[in-house]
């Protein structure tokens, strides 16, 4: 009797508990919706509010300094996230008017204010929206920031002195991002994307002395997406070193997109490499050269025993001429059904409905 | 497309998900006396066509719902509303899907980031 009233006794304590946790949860989520629902009631308001007058100063109808009066400090934070929009949408003369309204009003003030604060939300706070304002005054303070050990305070940082294009800073940034172990390749790329092409001979500088094979990676793609030819016998060189697998495969896009002829002989030799990834990229960047003289050694890698291998040079003999497009036809319909004359018959068709 | 006279306003649908940016260009082209449509989502844009009958669509690629691609073949594939221009609106990297408007008809396109007055210059020279 005892026994079972011990055991019930634990039972309903656990019902309780779950039912406890139950409760308080649902009642966080409430909370939660209700707080989101003042937050989007109260930029709502802002916007009705304001908006017409924003609109009204991008058209040169206010001054910077006459418009910011209308604003109480208060509602800065919803002011700039709402100038966000228009910064990354915007270029020309209406992005520069509400930079010009940033970096003229006591807006800038506030977010240099943030910017000093030791709390981390408030640095990462004003480091992204002076980064976007591109705030040249700023840049000495962000560049001391860069060097926190917080991730997220970095990447904002970096981002900012990208946005300003704040190209000394090149430097500082791969060597403060060294600390980060999980910094990953596509963020550090990105953040050097919104440097303008002025930052590419910073970066070939970089690239000479450069250890890590991530960031040299990432300074190939870089000067890659800006088509920078100066780099390309700085790069030729890592193709004939051998340097590591990912080095190897941004050289390869790279030479696709700036067409230097003097890679062929590399991208000829990388066409038989043993990793069917760089081989892959090899037979892109063949096609994108056009160099006739590889034409065949491409045909060749459909019969190739990596599957990726097949249909990329598939594909690219789609593209390379009249006639290996014609030889891909004639595999297409062959007789024997082999895997190659699929892959010809899916490319085929691919294009095909590409065009129609 | 008909030319439009001075005195009969200029009609165009815009439609962006970015709703202060769709806000921000249709003050900018009503200062130029042109009245603008807003649509924020790629839902239900054809009926919207059919019912303002603008002189010009502004449509964004990105669009939740329905894509802008997908709206653009629906809109040429309609007897009624295809011959009005539609200029496409694209972020960088898009080029792809720029390269198939063009073939389902896109009269133009701009890139994001675009200046307001780049796109009037656009608008009107689509409507020339």
């Amino acid at each position: 009797m005892i026994e079972f009233l011990s055991q019930t006794g634990i039972v309903i304590s656990v019902v309780f508990i779950l039912l406890t946790f139950i409760y308080l949860l649902l009642l966080f989520i409430f909370l939660i919706r209700i707080f989101e629902r003042i937050r989007l009631k109260k930029e709502k308001n802002f916007i009705r509010r304001w908006e017409r007058k924003i609109f009204e100063y991008i058209n040169e109808d206010y001054n910077p300094h006459e418009l910011i009066k209308l604003f109480p400090k208060s509602s800065y934070k919803y002011l700039l996230h709402h100038l966000r929009s228009y910064q990354l949408t915007l270029k020309g003369e209406d992005k520069e008017r509400i930079q010009k309204f940033v970096n003229e009003t006591p807006l800038y003030d506030y977010l240099i204010k943030n910017l000093k604060s030791l709390f981390i939300k408030k640095l990462i706070f004003g480091a992204y929206y002076l980064g976007l304002a591109e705030s040249e005054n700023a840049k000495f303070i962000i560049r001391k920031k860069l060097k926190t050990y917080n991730e997220l305070a970095y990447i904002t940082c970096a981002l900012g002195l990208a946005r300003i294009n704040d190209v000394d800073s090149i430097n500082s940034i791969f060597n403060e991002a060294s600390k980060f172990k999980y910094l990953s390749k596509d963020t550090l790329q990105s953040i050097l994307l919104e440097f303008n092409e002025s930052v590419c001979k910073y970066l070939l500088k970089r690239m000479e002395h450069e250890k890590s094979p991530m960031f040299k990676s990432v300074i190939i793609a870089v000067l890659r997406h800006f088509k920078f030819a100066p780099a390309a016998p700085n790069i030729l060189k890592y193709l004939f070193n051998r340097e590591s697998t990912p080095i190897v495969i941004e050289s390869l896009k790279y030479f696709g997109e700036v067409k230097y002829p003097e890679a062929v002989a590399a991208i000829r030799f990388y066409l038989m490499n043993s990793k069917p990834e760089v081989r892959a990229e090899a037979i892109k960047a063949a096609l994108k050269i056009g160099e006739p003289s590889l034409e065949e050694r491409v045909w060749s890698l459909i019969y190739n025993h990596d599957r990726n291998v097949k249909v990329t040079a598939a594909e690219s003999s789609y593209y390379f001429s009249n006639q290996s497009r014609e030889k891909l036809k004639s595999l297409a319909y062959s007789i024997p059904n082999t895997m190659e004359s699929s892959i010809a018959r899916m490319i085929i068709s691919q294009k095909i409905i590409h065009l129609n | 497309m008909d030319k439009v006279s001075p005195e009969e306003k200029l009609k165009i649908l815009y439609v962006e998900d970015q709703e202060a940016i769709a806000r921000l260009v249709e003050y900018k082209l009503s200062k130029e006396g042109i009245k603008v449509f807003l649509q924020y989502t790629g839902d239900g844009v054809l009926n919207k066509v059919i019912r303002t009958k603008p002189d010009l669509i502004l449509l964004d690629l990105m669009l939740p719902v329905k894509d802008g691609l997908s709206i653009l073949e629906e809109l040429k594939g309609n007897e009624e509303v295809k011959n009005i221009p539609v200029i496409m609106l694209s972020i960088q990297g898009e080029e792809k899907k720029i390269e198939q408007a063009f073939k389902f008809g896109a009269a133009d396109y701009i890139q994001k980031p675009f200046s307001t007055v780049e796109l009037s210059a656009r608008i009107h020279k689509a409507l020339a």
